[in-house]
Parts: C-alpha cells; sequence; structure tokens
C-alpha cells in the first residue's frame, strides 16, 4: 500500500490511514480550501433559514390569535342561538342543527328550511347551491346572519359523523327510519 | 464525531465493523432490509389501491369519497407517529448526547412534515366534497395548522449554520415540546365544537365500520406504516453520509495543508 509518510506518519491523526485508504477509491487527492469552505461559502442558507422560520414563527402567532378565537366557539347549535338572539342580531356567525325532514323548498336563489337542534326550531333561507350532501336529518353548519326571526345563510357546511356504512338498501331504510323516530322524539 | 484516543494502526483495517467507526463511505443508502422493505410497501400500495378504490363498497352517506379516508388516516397516522419518534430521538440525544439520536429525530422529523403535508392536502379535498370548503378555522384544522408549522419550523431551525451540538441540542428541545400538540390536535375533536368528525382510530375505531371498510383502512395505517419506515431509513443514511462527508472534506483539507509542506501534489 503507498502509504503517503507525511500523513500516516503523523500521530496526532487517527484518520490518516484510513485517508490514504480512501484515496485509492477515490480521488481525494487534496483538493483547494474551497471544498472545505462549501458551507461558509453560501451565507445566503443561513438567510434563507432565518427567513423560513420568521415567517413559520409569524404565521403560528397569527394562527394562534385569529384563529383560536374563531375555533374556541366555531358554532351555536340552534336553541342556544335562538336564546341569545337579541345579542347576536346584526352579528355574523356559525349555527349548527339538523335539518328538519319536509321542510326542505326550494327558492329562486337556493333553498328555505328549518334547523333544528335541542327542541328549538329556526327557520332559514339559503341564498346558493346547497352542498351535495344536503338533506332531510343531515346535521349542517350554517353561515350567516338573523334576518328578523329568519337566519339568512350563505353558506351551508355538512357535518359528517364518524360512521361508515357499507352503502347497503336495507340500512338506508334503517337510517331513515332512526331519522324519522329522531324527528318525532 | 468522536475521537479514539488508542493509536492507529498504520495500515488501514479491511472494513471497519465499528458501527460509527470511519470506514470508506458506501455508495448508497439502500441494503438488503431496505431493499425487502420498499418492495413491500410497494406491494402495499399496489394492494391498498386496489381494495380502497375497487373492492371496498361505497359508503351510504359518503358515497365514494369514503375512500379518501383510506388515504387520510393512514397518512396523518404516519405523521404521528413520525413525530413521536422524533420526540423519542431528541429525549434521547440530550440523555445519550449521540449523533444517531439527533439525526433520526431530524430525519423523521422530515418525513412527518411530508406525510402530514400530505393529510392536509387530501383532508382538504375531502373537506371540499363533504364539507362544502376546503377550510374552515375550526379546532381540528387550526390545531393541525400549529402542529405543521411547528415541525416545519424544526426544520427551519436545523437549517440555520451553527455548530452540530448547538443545533442537535436547541432542535432536541423543539422536537420534545412539538409532540405535546399532537394529543390537543387528536382530541380537538372531542374538546371543541367544529366541523371535523370525530377520531376514527386510536380511541373509536367506529363500530359500525366493518368488513372491507375496517380491513382496507388497517391496510393503508399498515402501508403507510411500512413506507415511513423506508423512507426514514433512508432519509437517517442519507443525513448520516452528508455528516461524514463534511467531516471528510475538512480532513482532506487539513491532509493537504500538511502534504503540502512535504511534496508538490499534482493538480
Amino acid at each position: 500500500m503507498d502509504v503517503n509518510p507525511s500523513v500516516a506518519d503523523d500521530p496526532e491523526s487517527p484518520d490518516a490511514a484510513e485517508v490514504t485508504s480512501a484515496s485509492e477509491r477515490l480521488d481525494l487527492r487534496p483538493r483547494t480550501a474551497q471544498h472545505a469552505a462549501d458551507r461558509s461559502r453560501r451565507p445566503w442558507r443561513a438567510g434563507l433559514a432565518v427567513g423560513a422560520l420568521v415567517l413559520v414563527v409569524g404565521a403560528l402567532v397569527a394562527v394562534l390569535v385569529t384563529g383560536l378565537r374563531d375555533a374556541s366557539t366555531f358554532f351555536y347549535n340552534v336553541d342556544e342561538a335562538a336564546a341569545r338572539q337579541d345579542d347576536l342580531t346584526g352579528e355574523r356567525f356559525r349555527m349548527q342543527g339538523n335539518v328538519v325532514p319536509g321542510s326542505v323548498t326550494t327558492t329562486e336563489d337556493g333553498v328555505s328550511f328549518v334547523i333544528t337542534y335541542a327542541g328549538a326550531e329556526v327557520p332559514a333561507d339559503h341564498v346558493g347551491d346547497p352542498p351535495e350532501l344536503f338533506g332531510p336529518q343531515i346535521p349542517v353548519v350554517l353561515e350567516g346572519t338573523f334576518e328578523g326571526d329568519r337566519f339568512a345563510s350563505d353558506e351551508i357546511l355538512i357535518r359528517h359523523d364518524n360512521t361508515y356504512d357499507e352503502a347497503n338498501p336495507d340500512r338506508i331504510q334503517q337510517a331513515e327510519q332512526d331519522a324519522q323516530q329522531g324527528a318525532a322524539g | 464525531m468522536t475521537i479514539d484516543p488508542t493509536p492507529v494502526a498504520p495500515v488501514a483495517p479491511p472494513v471497519d465493523v465499528s458501527p460509527s467507526g470511519r470506514r470508506p463511505a458506501p455508495t448508497s443508502t439502500s441494503s438488503r432490509a431496505t431493499r425487502i422493505l420498499g418492495a413491500l410497501s410497494l406491494a402495499g400500495i399496489v394492494a391498498l389501491a386496489v381494495f380502497g378504490l375497487a373492492i371496498t363498497p361505497p359508503d351510504a352517506q359518503l358515497g365514494e369519497t369514503i375512500r379518501i379516508l383510506y388515504m387520510h388516516v393512514p397518512t396523518v397516522s404516519a405523521a404521528y407517529v413520525a413525530f413521536i419518534v422524533t420526540a423519542v430521538g431528541s429525549v434521547l440525544y440530550l440523555w445519550k448526547r449521540s449523533e444517531f439520536w439527533d439525526l433520526l429525530a431530524a430525519s423523521s422529523a422530515e418525513v412527518g412534515v411530508l406525510f402530514f403535508a400530505l393529510t392536509i392536502f387530501n383532508g382538504m379535498l375531502w373537506g371540499k366534497i363533504t364539507w362544502g370548503v376546503f377550510w374552515r378555522w375550526e379546532p381540528r384544522l387550526t390545531t393541525t395548522t400549529v402542529l405543521f408549522l411547528t415541525y416545519l419550523g424544526y426544520l427551519a431551525v436545523r437549517r440555520i449554520p451553527t455548530s452540530v451540538r448547538t443545533r442537535a441540542t436547541v432542535s432536541a428541545v423543539i422536537g420534545i415540546l412539538a409532540v405535546v400538540n399532537i394529543p390537543i390536535t387528536h382530541k380537538a375533536v372531542d374538546w371543541w365544537r367544529g366541523l371535523h368528525q370525530e377520531k376514527t382510530i386510536f380511541g373509536t375505531v367506529d363500530p359500525e365500520m366493518q368488513g372491507t371498510q375496517l380491513f382496507t383502512a388497517y391496510l393503508g395505517l399498515t402501508v403507510f406504516l411500512l413506507l415511513f419506515a423506508w423512507l426514514v431509513i433512508h432519509r437517517f443514511r442519507l443525513a448520516w453520509l452528508t455528516e461524514r462527508a463534511e467531516e471528510r472534506s475538512l480532513d482532506d483539507a487539513i491532509a493537504a495543508r500538511r502534504a503540502e509542506g512535504v511534496e508538490e501534489v499534482a493538480p
């Protein structure tokens, strides 16, 4: 083995033998200092990392301030909204409840229906096409304002729960029965 | 990097067997084990696609969109596992001060961010179809955003040039603090009112879910955990080799300075 004496004989260098053996496979002949200085030659990398961090922290603060405020009361249930109707009039908020079966009628610019929760009922007028899953007994969150005793909605969000069923006619019948009973009781 | 205080043999041993020892750099990050893992992941993805897209029936309420669940739940589970691995690696780094745990934590965080971004993306598509909107600042989505940003911050911190030890220590602290948000995000659907449905897995696997739907959900989970393991092993090996390459370039420069004093080396 052609050992470079200047390196291999250096007792301070634990890498000496290794460097020489590696140089047989790889071209590791001395390069200029440029190679070792690769990292420091690219100061923009540090700037990029710090910039990214500042962006992330800024976004985090923004989300915590605005997002959590919004998320803490994402919606009022129909009964709560009805009870606080005077306070909430003129305010834009979200209201959650179930669509009363048989109450859905198509209007010229959307749909009208009655939304219910915990015994309270509020009639709602929605402007725009309802989402695909909208229908009787479906839990929905409406976004909008009170207009007198009616709720004027411009966005219907469907609240799906975590029950999954294989599509099956028997079960659909069962679900509809349950829905009817739920509406009656 | 640890320096062995024992005298160095004049001739290099054939191949160093020490796991942290200095040996010629491998030219690939793969091994027999990862090739098998990769093949299993690939086969699993094909099987998941077949089950998720063709064999499982549509859902009674959600229709065809249920199929997004077979990816959404596995990707978020893999991301959570990744972030937990990061936290464990961070704790063990602070305890053992070994490069292995630091690089494992970092590699796992990177793969976790990838899976988490995928989860947010396929979740937004699902939300658009079922809720009717891509996004609302409801509790689960808000805490998810906080979690995602925290790990982006972790990765950004790691890219600020500093000493290896400082980088490892600072990121380990972040890696431990950030994991606290996982139970908060996971439980957000129980604690606050929101749009997002309740937990599907880890807590309440829907008792109504059954047959091929349930099987496919667990198949997806298995496949994505395999994929996570495969990716994180490769990412770890790459990170390890990067560190070795940086050390070696420094060694080379030192060797070059020494050689200059002795003989002229042809360029």
